[in-house]
């Protein structure tokens, strides 16, 4: 569960500092899959990046699975980032001179695995996201839409709590997009993991059982929607 | 710690430009610096070894007088009772050989030219300074003969050759004028440049008879007894002879103080421009190390999104960088051990060189490498620490980023 209250992020600027979010609540339960969506500067990627513990916050609290993250050292939010936390973001930020395989295996040799362990996982990650067979093939070698699909078995390989993904479908066509998304939902289906991510596409936002709605750094909606 | 180091051998081989380029540089320099501190090593100690050979021989006994005024070879300040100084230093062990040293102005067809004269008993002279086992043409002089020895390189300047005539005049002990015909009678080339091109040897009791020097001599050169331990014989014969308060013994470092002057200054020379080329060598390393770091922001920041801590990313680009250091070092020593083996086989020869200008050194033909393994040993490990200490501020500056920042740089 990620419990979110009072967020607020200020990025100083040589003049008055920049307000991202502003004191900003949010709750969401294991399990869910939910969209933020809202215009550019809204603070969509701020509160995944605080969340993600890839940045930290001004005032407030984070809490993901009753942890308090606000406070916690750089050295422990790393162990966080390692062990509970999954990463798609919109420009795939896969290493350029690993294969697909090496790059999913990079998140389990982190966590200590032995060889084979990370092989035969890796493997598995890369399959159910349907790159069986494009397990050596570098990223420049690999389209955008598989690329987003490595970027999501990297993310999902460890079985983390939470997947964050930052605007997973901007880099994409439509179609291709689609897919991933499809993807996303089913996986969040099948393996239970909470699935968090932003967008200002309003074809991604139909496909988010939850969408909360940011505009200058607040929650302006918050909308559970059916299965 | 044993992850990092698996993730650190496996990006090492995943950009070969990188590591081909980086392990070149540091390669180079330690290759270079192998082979200039072999060759340095080697032409200063072939240098040192001819000059005790050839020049000083281990020691000399002189007169004090004669040793302020060496400059100009003074026969009044020459003194009595070498042969008995001889015999002591024989039971010691010691080989000797009795030295006349004067200046003569030298007469030839085409000109003159005053050079140092030395006249020596050639029965003896070899085993202390084995300067006739070089003759290139002719013979050793005849005792009490006219003739002379003279070195090669001063024969063809001169214009003389074995059986031509000159003339030497000087003044004798008494100061008054003396003229002498001497005929070359052999001519040496000798490893040592100055004896090649300005030494005239001449027979020792001709001398003393022509310079009116009685049974006087102006130094007594006794042979290298220990090369390993020149000084400490020099001064162990010293406290065994106890000389007459006139006389002096001076070792080869004394007597080659000029010498060991500039040989050390050449090396001084040498040492600064080994360490402005290992300088730039350090800038090429920090350079590529700096550039190889600023092109992989973007993967420290997915490598720290993906978990690893500051102080795992410092461990995993450090532990890169030094065995980068170590494959270069690794390759330099190579370079440089093949490059510094065939120096010390092969050499290089100078002699065309030398016979033009005194460099200083006493070395003449071919001059040859030495092995240093201290200085290996410390440039393979230099090339690593430096490898290491040019990626150190990089990568500090990378991981005092934001991992946003670094995600968001191109």
């Amino acid at each position: 569960m990620i419990e979110i209250r009072d967020l607020v992020k200020e990025y100083p600027t040589e003049g008055e500092a920049v307000r991202a979010l502003r004191g900003l609540t949010l709750t969401i339960a294991d399990e869910e899959f939910v969209s933020i969506a809202g215009p550019s500067g809204s603070g969509k990627t701020t509160l995944l990046n605080l969340i993600g513990c890839l940045d930290t916050a001004t005032s407030g609290e984070i809490r993901l699975n009753q942890k308090l993250v606000s406070g916690m050292t750089k050295r422990e939010l790393a162990s966080i980032r390692r062990e509970s936390l999954g990463f798609v973001f919109q420009s795939y930020n896969l290493i350029p001179v690993l294969t697909a395989l090496e790059n999913v295996a990079l998140a389990l040799e982190l966590l200590g695995l032995s060889h084979n362990q990370v092989q035969v996982r890796a493997r598995a990650a890369l399959a159910e996201v349907g790159l069986k067979g494009l397990e050596d093939r570098l990223p420049g070698k690999l389209s955008g839409g598989q690329q987003q699909r490595v970027a999501i078995a990297r993310a999902l390989v460890k079985n983390p709590a939470v997947v964050l993904a930052d605007e997973p479908t901007a880099n994409l066509d439509s179609k291709t997009g689609e897919e991933i998304l499809k993807l996303m939902r089913n996986l969040n289906e099948t393996t239970g993991t909470t699935f968090v991510f932003s967008t200002h596409d309003k074809m991604v936002m139909d496909y988010a059982k939850r969408l909360v709605l940011l505009q200058d750094g607040q929650i302006i909606h918050d909308e559970r929607r059916g299965p | 710690m044993q992850q990092i180091f698996r993730l650190a051998v496996r990006n090492l081989g995943r950009v070969k430009r990188r590591l081909v380029i980086t392990a070149a540089v540091i390669a180079l320099g330690v290759g270079l610096f192998i082979w200039i501190d072999g060759f340095v090593l080697g032409t200063s100690r072939q240098s040192e070894t001819n000059l005790i050979t050839y020049e000083t021989g281990a020691f000399r006994i002189v007169s004090k007088q004669w040793w302020e005024e060496r400059d100009f070879m003074p026969l009044n300040d020459s003194f009595h009772g070498y042969e008995e100084l001889m015999t002591r230093l024989k039971n010691l062990g010691w080989h000797t050989t009795p030295v006349v040293e004067f200046f003569a102005d030298v007469i030839v067809t085409d000109g003159n030219l005053i050079l140092p004269i030395m006249a020596v008993d050639f029965t003896s002279l070899d085993s202390v300074l084995p300067l006739t086992k070089h003759l290139v043409a002719g013979s050793v002089p005849k005792p009490n003969h006219a003739q002379a020895i003279l070195g090669s390189w001063l024969a063809k300047d001169l214009g003389l050759e074995v059986g031509s005539e000159f003339v030497l005049q000087t003044r004798t002990r008494e100061g008054s004028y003396q003229t002498l015909d001497l005929v070359v009678s052999g001519l040496v080339t000798t490893p040592h440049p100055a004896i090649n091109r300005g030494r005239i040897l001449m027979d020792l009791n001709l001398a003393k008879e022509v310079l009116q020097l009685d049974h006087a001599v102006t130094s007594v050169v006794a042979a290298v007894f220990n090369p390993y331990a020149i000084e400490q014989e020099a001064k162990r014969a010293l406290a065994a002879l106890d000389l007459s308060p006139n006389l002096n013994l001076l070792s080869w470092k004394e007597l080659g103080a000029d010498a060991v002057a500039s040989a050390q200054q050449d090396q001084q020379q040498t040492a600064i421009m080994v360490v402005l080329f290992s300088l730039m060598a350090a800038v090429g390393v920090a350079n590529t190390m700096l550039m190889a770091t600023y092109e992989r922001i973007r993967e420290m920041g997915i490598l720290r999104a993906l978990g690893l801590n500051s102080s795992e990313l410092r461990l995993l680009f450090l532990t890169e960088a030094l065995l980068l250091g170590f494959l270069g070092s690794a390759v330099g020593l190579l370079l440089g051990v093949v490059l510094n083996a065939y120096f010390v086989t092969q050499g290089l020869d100078l002699s065309a060189y030398v016979q033009q200008v005194d460099v200083g050194y006493r070395l003449s033909g071919v001059v040859y490498s030495a092995w240093n393994p201290p200085a290996m040993v410390g440039s393979f490990l230099g090339g690593i620490v430096l490898a290491g200490v040019a990626s150190w501020l990089p990568i500090r500056r990378v991981v005092r980023m934001t991992i946003v920042d670094c995600l968001r740089h191109t």
